[in-house]
């Protein structure tokens, strides 16, 4: 009901920012693959150094909002057979949430170039 | 995993069933895979992250209850229409309840502390308790179907309990009629085995192969036993993890080594797990039978029973094919039996009913404290019913009102529970080195603080909350503004309500305590007139020294005595030994008991009286100072016939007669006819229950015995390294027992009484303190609320004596109505009280006399401060105060 309102009225991906920090690993974790939900915490914890442990309990309660917020859906591409687990469910990134995980990597962009700005932070020398 | 697996469902509970039904599968396979890939990491990494993921599902089931916001868009419903952030849920009501009854409880942290304190004991006692009630008693056995299994053997009579072994040919029928699922059979005998370092003695237990695969266990290392072993030149064998541990050093590469049993090779072919205690403890070897070439010709037979058939059937199958295979052993009125394979069957009665009464006793102990915990909080709810009625004014319902100081209640006893479950759990795990072995080390399930202690707790906290919050929540939220104006006056309704509330709870507390102190009397009487009972025998500095020489190593019997002879010599030799002697039979150890019917030589038959028969060395009367009444006592020379009997045997088969010496009896088992040389006084064999105390007669036994019983001068001691060393150089292969005091065989038969009379002493102390200190809390609150008054009686010319007389008078009111409720109360559960009583009755004087003197000396100490109080008053003071 509430997915199908708020595909209705497309909302501005701006208005769903800030991101806090799981919101956005869960949605870059699936930006270059679909990914069932051991697969998203693992490519969290992998591309964070760990810094982020995400759980379970975390995880699906994040995951539950954004299937709500139609920024997720399922995914039909699973693995061979012999590799699946038909437990396993796989999520993949909506336009509208690669929309959203665009407008939040721009903000936080904008964000970093304000403190080269201001010299909080020195560019990095290759 | 499956504990794991359990958590995450029960937490998967706490969500909202939306989430549950779209998310709760995967979110226990990703939960099970996390915690699968942090094992390889070790098992504390795994520990660490199944606790974060427990701890995680909790924080966002409440989360998701909550409605917590997680995107900006949860903040601002115009971005996402039809959304209402949630407002005002159930969760967001127990929050601030939470922190309203945690601020409440921190108010009062005297008050607090104590009620926590209080609680905590007892629950932790309760739990603890309640675990090795749960081995002995509730908990099944840890085996496959355990429902469908049984002993089954033949009973003398309909009802009676079936034998323990039966004829391996009968099994074997019983097997090829398939009237059962299984039908196997063990026999457990002991061994010498020698597995490297030396030999010891070990119970080797013999099983039909199939045991293993009808109780679900197997191996934990190696492989399980086959029928094919039974026929081995050598035998493969299992061994028990402690035999592993203890005597092969836990070494790697434990399988396939060979090790001596009785002399004989056998090789390790599995290690079982340590938990398995078949039939009712741990065997250390075992070994493959089978049924066609059975090793003994008897055998315990276990079997289980088909699915669906009902067990009255079953049993006249069994015993139709029973009869036909052998007539005579089933013959009329003998009947096949089942016997249900259950712990509580592998301890013996007292055991069982001393366990069963301590538990129902730490119960009461956890009421008092419950009750103690009910006043404290009444007195404090009474105290705070101006807030409530200031709350009750500004619209909150009765049943909210309940409902907080209930939540008060709750959060104080999961503290307590918290407390209480780590106090259990490390009395629990101390058990081990405390208790006997003969607790620790028998029945099928280990004492350990498990799941089902843990569920404990979680009840016993639940029960404390009840207990100890129903009342004061009722009571203390009965307020209305008119009340609290009246506060201050005297006679406010619900302030008497409350107080005879707070007079009735005492005295329900004494009770229970009053209660709890005689039982405990009771079992310490017990334990001290069992202890001091007169043996008819001296056993003082008299020690029993058990050697065995394999005969498979010494086969000579001529060189074996010439070996017995020799470390007889030895001993003899030691500083501080007065003498020695080889004897058969040493008490309270009998050679034989004989329970058949005795006809004495004037043709009377004596039916029903069980006789225990002493084979008596020359020189066994003087050497334990056995003292004739009659006669004279056994030599050298008497013939086989020639009997010293007891003083009760001589009573129970020539009654009036008090000199039976020259007269003959025959037991009906045996063709001799025994003639009586000598009457002897009574030897206890038994110390535990004198109902139980057989009468003996004693005959002679010319060649010396087996066991070295050894007589010391006052203080002297044996080493029983130096002794086994010295035994060892008369020969390497003797296997020597620990040096045993004889004094110490009669104090382990009386260990259960003691354990038990120590268990009840300190529940009823401490229930006794409880309530002690519960009768001191009334009193005083009780002065203090009539200082006004006993000011103002002071002040018109009462004396201060007058004023002590008035505390003296509520509190012997208060003592009297509990000691009368109480003792009626011990007299009612007086049945199951003396199921472990022996020798003393229930109306034992010197009991009862010591519960009264400790009450009354338990209300004074309460009332000792609070009568100072009244006496102290000062109207001048009081006036000030005003």
């Amino acid at each position: 009901m509430h997915s199908r309102q708020s595909r209705q009225t497309a909302p501005d991906p701006r208005s769903l920012l800030p991101l806090s920090p799981i919101v956005f690993q869960v949605l870059l974790a699936l930006a270059d693959s679909d990914r069932h939900g051991y697969g998203i915490i693992q490519e969290v914890g992998r591309r964070t150094d760990g810094i982020i442990a995400l759980r379970t309990g975390t995880l699906y309660t994040v995951l539950k909002r954004l299937l709500e917020l139609d920024l997720v859906e399922e995914s039909e591409n699973r693995p061979a057979a012999e590799e699946d687990d038909e437990r396993r469910r796989y999520y993949r990134v909506t336009p509208f949430g690669k929309a959203v995980t665009e407008a939040e990597a721009r903000r936080l962009e904008s964000l970093v170039a304000l403190a080269r700005d201001k010299r909080v932070l020195k560019t990095r020398k290759a | 995993m499956n504990l794991l697996d359990a958590g995450c469902r029960a937490m998967l509970r706490l969500y909202p069933p939306d989430v549950r039904d779209a998310h709760g599968r995967e979110m226990r396979q990703t939960f099970l895979e996390a915690c699968a890939r942090a094992s390889g990491r070790g098992p504390l990494a795994m520990a660490r992250t199944a606790l974060a993921e427990l701890i995680d599902l909790l924080k966002c089931a409440f989360r998701s209850r909550l409605g917590r916001p997680l995107l900006p868009a949860d903040r601002d419903p115009h971005t996402s229409p039809g959304q209402q952030a949630p407002k005002g849920t159930w969760m967001n009501t127990l929050t601030s309840d939470l922190r309203q009854a945690l601020r409440g409880l921190r108010a009062k942290p005297g008050t607090t502390t104590l009620a926590i304190g209080l609680l905590a004991l007892a629950i932790g006692a309760c739990t603890t308790m309640f675990t090795v009630a749960d081995a002995i008693i509730f908990n099944a056995v840890p085996y496959r179907d355990a429902d469908r299994l049984v002993h089954i053997g033949i009973a003398r009579q309909p009802g009676a309990w079936p034998s323990s072994t039966t004829k391996a040919d009968v099994i074997r029928t019983w097997r090829d009629a398939g009237i059962f699922e299984h039908v196997e059979a063990h026999r457990t005998i002991s061994t010498i085995v020698d597995a490297g370092a030396g030999t010891t003695g070990a119970a080797l237990l013999w099983i039909t192969p199939g045991v293993l695969d009808m109780l679900g266990v197997g191996p934990i290392r190696g492989r399980a036993l086959t029928p094919q072993d039974a026929h081995q030149t050598v035998p493969p064998i299992l061994i028990s993890a402690r035999f592993w541990r203890t005597q092969l050093g836990a070494a790697d590469d434990v399988i396939g080594r060979r090790i001596y049993i009785d002399g004989k090779a056998a090789d390790i072919v599995g290690v079982m797990p340590a938990d398995v205690r078949f039939p009712n403890s741990v065997r250390d070897l075992w070994r493959a039978i089978d049924l066609n070439q059975p090793p003994l010709a008897a055998l315990s037979p276990i079997a289980k029973l088909k699915p669906g058939v009902p067990r009255d059937e079953t049993a006249r199958l069994a015993q139709r094919v029973a009869r036909d295979r052998d007539p005579a052993l089933v013959a009329d009125p003998a009947a096949v039996a089942f016997a249900p394979v259950t712990g509580v069957q592998m301890f013996d009665d007292y055991t069982v009913n001393a366990t069963r009464l301590l538990f129902t006793g730490v119960v009461l102990v956890l009421f008092v404290a419950c009750v103690n915990v009910a006043n404290l909080l009444l007195a404090r709810a009474m105290g705070r019913r101006r807030e409530r009625a200031v709350r009750a004014a500004l619209g909150a319902s009765r049943f909210r009102l309940v409902q907080q100081a209930m939540l008060e209640s709750l959060v104080m006893a999961t503290f307590a529970a918290t407390l209480g479950l780590l106090l259990s759990w490390m009395a629990v795990s101390a058990l081990d080195t405390v208790l006997p072995a003969f607790i620790t080390a028998r029945g099928p399930n280990a004492i350990d603080f498990d799941a089902r202690s843990a569920m404990a707790v979680v009840a016993l906290a639940v029960l404390a909350t009840l207990t100890s919050g129903v009342l004061p929540a009722w009571l203390g939220t009965r307020t209305t503004a008119s009340d609290v104006l009246k506060e201050g006056e005297r006679g406010s309704s619900e302030g008497r309500v409350a107080r005879r509330l707070t007079s009735a709870l005492i005295v329900g507390e004494i009770a229970v305590a009053v209660t709890l102190l005689v039982g405990a009397a009771l079992m310490v009487r017990t334990f001290m007139a069992l202890a001091n009972a007169d043996r008819g025998i001296d056993t003082r500095n008299v020690a029993l020294l058990q050697v065995n020489l394999p005969s498979f190593q010494v086969p000579d019997p001529q060189r074996q005595e010439t070996l017995a002879s020799e470390i007889h010599r030895r001993l003899a030799a030691l500083p501080g030994v007065v003498q020695v002697m080889r004897a058969l039979s040493v008490p309270p150890d009998r050679s034989e008991t004989y329970t058949s019917a005795i006809e004495t030589g004037e043709g009377a038959r004596v039916e029903g009286l069980e006789v225990s028969g002493y084979l008596a060395v020359p020189g066994f009367f003087e050497f334990f100072d056995i003292r004739l009444v009659a006669g004279r006592s056994l030599s050298a020379e008497d013939p086989d016939e020639a009997v010293v009997i007891s003083r009760n045997l001589a009573d129970a088969l020539w009654p009036g007669v008090s000199d039976p010496i020259g007269r003959t009896f025959r037991i009906d088992s045996e063709p001799m006819v025994r003639q009586v040389v000598g009457v002897s006084r009574n030897v206890r064999t038994s110390l535990r229950d004198p109902r139980f105390d057989t009468p003996e007669f004693f005959q002679p036994y010319r060649r010396p015995g087996p066991n070295y019983v050894i007589k010391l001068e006052e203080g002297a001691r044996l080493s029983d390294d130096k002794v086994a060393a010295m035994i060892r150089t008369v020969h390497p292969a003797y296997l020597v027992r620990r040096v045993q005091w004889i004094d110490d065989v009669y104090a382990g038969q009386i260990e259960r009484p003691q354990l038990a009379a120590v268990a009840a002493g300190s529940f009823a102390m401490f229930g006794l303190l409880v309530c002690t200190a519960g009768l001191f809390s009334v009193l005083s609150l009780a002065v203090a609320r009539r200082r006004r008054e006993f000011g103002i009686r002071l002040a018109i010319g009462a004396h201060p004596a007058h004023l002590s007389r008035l505390v003296a008078r509520q509190t012997l009111l208060t003592l009297a109505a509990g000691l009368a409720i109480g003792c009626a109360g011990a007299l009612a559960v007086a049945r199951g009280l003396s199921s472990v009583l022996a020798g003393i009755e229930i109306t034992d004087a010197a009991s009862w006399v010591v519960v009264v003197v400790l009450i009354t000396l338990a209300g004074a100490a309460a009332a000792w401060l609070p009568l100072r109080d009244a006496r102290r008053t000062d109207p001048l003071l009081l006036l000030r105060e005003e």
